[in-house]
């Protein structure tokens, strides 16, 4: 690895682990590796959104041409939406692209995904269903988001009537993630979802 | 979410990576107005932007080789005409001090804040703890199961051994705990390797087709393919059996063709000289005494082995059934056209005493060319023979010792002349 992505990388560990941002518990970065290479990040799902008090872990890649080039991020944990992939956990951000700067940090991206899911930007979506459902029905939007978050990224609360649609699916002898999906891309819309999945 | 929770996660997934953080002497972080947010260190050849925002001249030239606007408010930047050497900031660095971070161990050097990790990388004083402490320090005894405590001396280890009793247990239990998985592992793969084993003894197919070898989960399936394996091999056992049996049989045919051609080998090069012994002698004599046309015959022996083949017959004297006859009967060879005939020589009688040989009966004939018995032979056996129609009495040759063991000794010999 480039000996400034190193240095880089080690001195911005340091500033995280003396941030606020940690000892708050707004989210964690650990290093996977010895080579400065891959970390894992944790963000805290922000309150009053769908993703409140859910723990969403992220892959993160730096780059031997950092901080020229921005880090590599994705979502390990499903996550419902509209900028991240439900199928690959790709987050589309522009910092993370086009308007990556140098001076921006793990931590200040950690920060802005964070933000990312208190505000969701439809018209730049990455996942093209999830996007359309937060703009049509953007109460079903966030229960299902709720759902997910519930699910997968240990939220505490529960929405008892997909749980229970996703058993039916469960008991014809669907793949429950692929339950989900099939019920999330519908609406929850549970003859729509049987009809796709037996089709 | 507490701070103690954050603190052993990163210690739990990266101890390695978060030691060598704190082992890594990394000089002090600067103070924001001297620090280039590109690299995070002490700005080195500080420039200036127009937009206000100061950078290592070597990172934001790197950085805008593939960007157009600066790193920190995204306004556009032109190397040429928005970049300034900041010769103010870069005089203030110059002008700090700063404490090696070896100071504690008794470094004194200060250097500028650019100049301090290259010193870092020389100072004498950043060696790896153990060398700079010269003590030889003793390793727990229960060093081998991962306890990493070290101590100066036996005693502090003994008070060691005494108070981490627990600590030892647990280290010894997951070694434990894992020398069973392995165990465990191995021991499954020897299962699946007599799995296998049990499937190579699979009957085959009737139809000749692959049976599909579904791996034995259970007894009754082991027993199962036991059973077919015993099958097989009580139906080998049986196709060996008769291979035996066919074998047997051609090697007594063959010792029997063996034997036969043994004697036929002695009678052919026998130079005339023939031992007949008659075994089973006083069976054959009784039936011959009650039916008097059974006669005896020797088997055809040669004079040389291409010369005249004789037999010699014994049978009860048609005259006087009191006595046995005994005659030569020539017979047909191979080679009769290259033979002079009629026969012409010597036939000698010799019936032996077995107990006393000196009282063997001898009796020698000339051959008589005038008589049919010496003519070159029409049938397999001349129907004439020559020899003595009394040649000895029954009751004697039983009783005066030519009979031995049941077997009666008569040795012929002819010569031609």
């Amino acid at each position: 690895m480039a000996n400034i992505a190193a240095k880089r990388v080690k001195r911005e560990i340091k500033e995280v682990m003396k941030s606020e941002e940690i000892m708050g518990g707004a989210f964690k970065l650990e290093l996977i590796n010895n080579s400065w290479t891959e970390l894992q990040g944790e963000i805290t799902g922000p309150p009053d959104t769908p993703y409140e008090s859910g723990k969403f872990l992220l892959e993160i890649k730096v780059p031997e041409t950092y901080p020229f080039n921005p880090p590599k991020i994705r979502f390990i944990t499903k996550i419902w939406h509209p900028n991240v992939s439900s199928v690959t956990g790709a987050i589309c951000l522009d910092i993370l692209k086009d308007q990556w700067a140098a001076a921006l940090t793990l931590r200040t991206v950690l920060l802005s995904i964070q933000a990312l899911l208190s505000e969701a930007e439809p018209d730049d979506p990455q996942d093209a269903v999830v996007a359309r459902q937060y703009k049509e029905y953007p109460s079903i939007f966030a229960m299902t988001a709720t759902h997910w978050t519930n699910v997968y990224a240990e939220g505490k609360k529960a929405i008892v009537d997909y749980n229970r649609r996703v058993q039916v699916l469960l008991e014809m002898g669907v793949e429950e993630h692929q339950a989900r999906v099939a019920l999330s891309t519908h609406n929850w819309n549970l003859e729509v979802a049987t009809e796709e999945l037996f089709s | 979410m507490d701070r103690s929770r954050t603190k052993n996660a990163s210690e739990g997934i990266a101890p390695m990576g978060i030691t060598a953080l704190n082992e890594i002497a990394l000089s002090d972080q600067p103070e924001s107005r001297y620090e280039c947010p590109v690299c995070l260190n002490w700005l080195r050849d500080p420039v200036i932007t127009t937009c206000g925002h100061k950078f290592c001249k070597s990172c934001i030239t790197s950085w805008l080789q593939n960007s157009g606007h600066c790193p920190i408010d995204n306004i556009n930047l032109s190397m040429k005409v928005d970049i300034f050497p900041d010769n103010y900031t870069k005089r203030e660095i110059q002008e700090q001090r700063m404490n090696c971070p070896f100071s504690a161990k008794g470094c004194t050097v200060k250097v500028t804040p650019l100049d301090l990790d290259a010193h870092i990388a020389v100072c004498e004083y950043n060696q790896p703890e153990t060398s700079s402490q010269p003590e030889i320090k003793i390793p727990c005894s229960f060093q081998a199961v991962g306890c990493k405590e070290t101590f100066e001396s036996q005693e502090e280890m003994n008070q060691h051994l005494n108070n981490d009793t627990q600590t030892h247990m647990s280290y010894l239990m997951n070694i434990y705990s894992e020398m069973k998985i392995n165990n465990d592992m191995s021991n499954a793969s020897i299962d699946a390797k007599e799995q296998e084993a049990m499937t190579l003894w699979e009957a085959p197919d009737k139809d000749g087709k692959q049976t599909t070898t579904a791996p034995i989960h259970n007894t009754s399936a082991l027993i199962r393919a036991l059973y077919e394996r015993v099958v097989v091999l009580e139906q080998r056992n049986r196709e060996q059996d008769i291979v035996i049996a066919n074998i047997s049989k051609q090697l007594s045919a063959f010792a029997v063709a063996k034997m036969k051609q043994n004697n036929d080998m002695l009678l052919r090069y026998c130079m005339g000289n023939y031992v007949w012994k008659i075994d089973n002698f006083k069976a054959r004599l009784d039936a011959m005494l009650k039916d008097h046309y059974k006669m005896l015959y020797s088997p055809g022996f040669y004079t040389s082995p291409n010369g005249y083949r004789f037999c010699v017959r014994l049978n009860i004297s048609p005259q006087n059934p009191h006595c046995i006859a005994l005659h030569v009967h020539l017979m047909k060879t191979e080679n009769d056209d290259c033979l002079e005939w009629p026969f012409n020589g010597r036939i000698s009688f010799a019936m032996i005493n077995q107990y006393e040989p000196d009282l063997t009966q001898r009796d020698t004939m000339m051959s008589n060319s005038n008589l049919i018995a010496f003519r070159k032979p029409s049938t397999e056996i001349c129907v004439r023979g020559f020899g003595y129609t009394e040649y000895a009495v029954v009751s004697e040759v039983v009783k005066n010792g030519f009979v031995r063991d049941d077997t009666l000794v008569i040795r012929i010999h002819i010569k031609c002349v």
